[in-house]
């Protein structure tokens, strides 16, 4: 499943203690376009809790979502 | 029915970024807490009471009572704060399931054969036939007809309760009620001229307004933009995973190219802001939905292009903390965010347009700026406004966090590869808005000067509400009202 990670400091980012926590938790960077801000994330559903944990605080995971262009146009 | 609110409610005032404001980057927020911090009921522009409950240190958030229906006003005249409802919390006790079915087994009858023509009653080819036998249940049956105009369907019942026809393109849809249905059914469509007075050209007079003369730029995040002989984009990007960057174009379609004319269409027809700089960000893969994180890279990039405006016709029903981030960011650098306000049938404001850095629009629509039998007649609902032949639109949704309100029922536009098309929604209010926040902004005094930071948001906001008119709707459905130019507004109001 994908995530959003989201940092929250004021500081720059300590990009290689990001790195070594990712890659315990076998998460998987799908698009880093917004680094060091934010990043598109794929990991277990189940790894995320722990995953929140070991960064400790200073990032902040939120799941993707999808959005749609409002329609209305019934349909059956 | 309005819903008219006389009581007073709780909502939390918060710095746009963090908990306390800045004193440096925005004195006029810092000022106007420390006011609230000292005063314990207050009395501010354009009467509107506050009584402040509680606070947490002078530069922080405050628990005020106000009477929910000021909330526009409190927000334009009082920008550069987040607005948040006052939450109470239940303990996390597990529901009941609900059970919900639908019956399923229809009793096909013989189908029925629907042709579709135009007025020289040649078929048209790609049309979409929705027939409600059972509108509540959602029975009934759809498709699209062939290049004879023909489309087969097999129902339940020999009578319709309703019955949708939709074109892509070129054509104005169809709407009737209570239709018997005989095998062979024939229907007849409107061309779309681009001279007809739409809702849009009813309340804006388009078409004789001058081009802007100062540059206002405006990024649309959709399905792209184009390729049309009536937009000219200045630039943009693709943000979906996988696709080409530099295909900004229309995925094909429509959405993105129908806002984008409305906005700065400059040809065989003109939109509100004809002349605007218009970036398109596309977000949306063809047939499918847009991710928030592409969303979120298409606001970081319109910061980066320095948009003044964003367009987002766009929503889903829940919060979203990372494109919270995001518009936050955009609102710090001097950038507004325009959202549709979403299309549930007057359900709650979808988000991003509820966040309350978000500029939220509702939709409104006029009897008589539509051809009779136009699925657009389907669209009219109370309330009506001032003028009994505005209504704001049965699917429009609704509630306090709207802002403004726009036209959005029966717009003509453009579609991609130079057709015009006509279509409804919350997506089409929003870019009228956002346009004539554009035209608006293009004439503010010191506009162009300004840095930009959370005060240019403050500023521009407290300028567009010099130039909104009530259409007698109530706050629930309009907000504070809609834009209006060089004191034109065409309704009797």
């Amino acid at each position: 499943m994908n995530f959003i990670l989201k940092y929250k400091g004021d500081q720059q980012p300590d990009m290689e203690k990001l790195t070594e926590v990712l890659t315990v938790h076998h998460a998987r960077i799908m698009d880093d376009s917004l680094l060091p801000h934010s990043a598109l994330l794929h990991v277990k559903e189940s790894f995320v809790k722990k995953l929140q944990l070991d960064l400790e605080g200073d990032w902040e995971i939120y799941p993707e979502k999808i959005y749609k262009i409002p329609t209305t146009k019934k349909s059956i | 029915m309005k819903r008219q609110i006389e009581t007073s409610e709780n909502f939390i005032l918060l710095p746009v970024s963090k908990t306390r404001i800045n004193e440096e980057d925005s004195p006029k927020v810092a000022d106007f807490l420390t006011k609230l911090q000292k005063a314990k009921e207050l009395k501010l522009k354009q009467d509107l009471e506050v009584k402040v409950l509680d606070s947490i240190d002078t530069d922080g958030a405050k628990l005020i009572q106000i009477n929910p229906v000021k909330l526009p006003d409190f927000k334009f005249n009082y920008p550069g704060l987040r607005i948040i409802p006052e939450k109470f919390y239940r303990p996390a006790v597990c529901q009941r399931k609900r059970i919900s079915a639908k019956v399923k087994n229809i009793q096909a009858a013989s189908p029925i054969m629907i042709t579709i023509n135009d007025l020289e009653q040649k078929p048209i080819e790609g049309i979409t036939v929705v027939v409600f036998t059972d509108f509540a249940l959602s029975r009934g049956a759809s498709g699209i007809t062939d290049k004879n105009g023909l489309v087969k369907l097999k129902l339940d019942k020999d009578n319709a309760e309703r019955i949708y026809i939709y074109a892509d393109h070129s054509y104005w849809g169809y709407f009737q009620e209570n239709v018997r249905l005989t095998s062979n059914l024939k229907f007849t469509l409107q061309p779309v001229k681009t001279d007809y007075t739409d809702s849009l050209r009813y309340f804006y007079d388009t078409a004789n307004w001058p081009e802007l003369n100062r540059k206002i730029r405006v990024g649309i995040i959709d399905t792209g933009v184009g390729p049309h002989k009536d937009l000219a984009v200045l630039g943009g990007k693709n943000l979906v995973k996988g696709e080409d960057e530099d295909n900004y174009k229309d995925n094909g379609e429509g959405h993105g190219t129908h806002v984008a004319g409305i906005i700065g269409a400059s040809g065989g027809i003109k939109g509100v802001a004809a002349g605007v700089e218009i970036m398109s960000y596309r977000v949306f893969p063809k047939g499918e939905g847009a991710s928030n994180f592409d969303i979120m890279k298409a606001i970081a990039q319109a910061i980066s292009d320095k948009c003044d405006l964003i367009n987002m016709s766009l929503g889903e029903a829940e919060d979203d903390e990372g494109l919270t981030s995001y518009i936050k960011d955009a609102y710090n650098q001097g950038i507004l965010c325009f959202a549709a306000n979403g299309n549930d049938s007057r359900s709650a404001v979808s988000f991003p347009a509820a966040y309350s850095l978000s500029v939220a629009i509702s939709a409104l629509g006029t009897i008589g700026t539509f051809p009779e039998g136009a699925v657009e007649g389907s669209a009219v609902q109370e309330p009506f406004g001032t003028d009994k032949n505005n209504f704001i639109a049965d699917f429009s949704n609704i509630g306090l966090e709207t802002d403004l309100t726009a036209p959005g029922v029966g717009i003509i536009s453009t579609y991609p590869n130079d057709y015009y098309a006509i279509m409804d929604g919350t997506s089409m209010a929003c870019p009228a808005a956002t346009g004539m926040a554009a035209r608006l902004l293009s004439n503010m005094p010191g506009f162009y000067e300004m840095k930009r930071n959370q005060d240019r948001s403050v500023e521009m906001l407290k300028f567009l509400a010099l130039h909104i008119k009530p259409m007698g709707f109530g706050a629930n459905f309009e907000g504070k009202g809609m834009l209006y130019y060089n004191n034109e507004l065409h309704s009797k109001i």
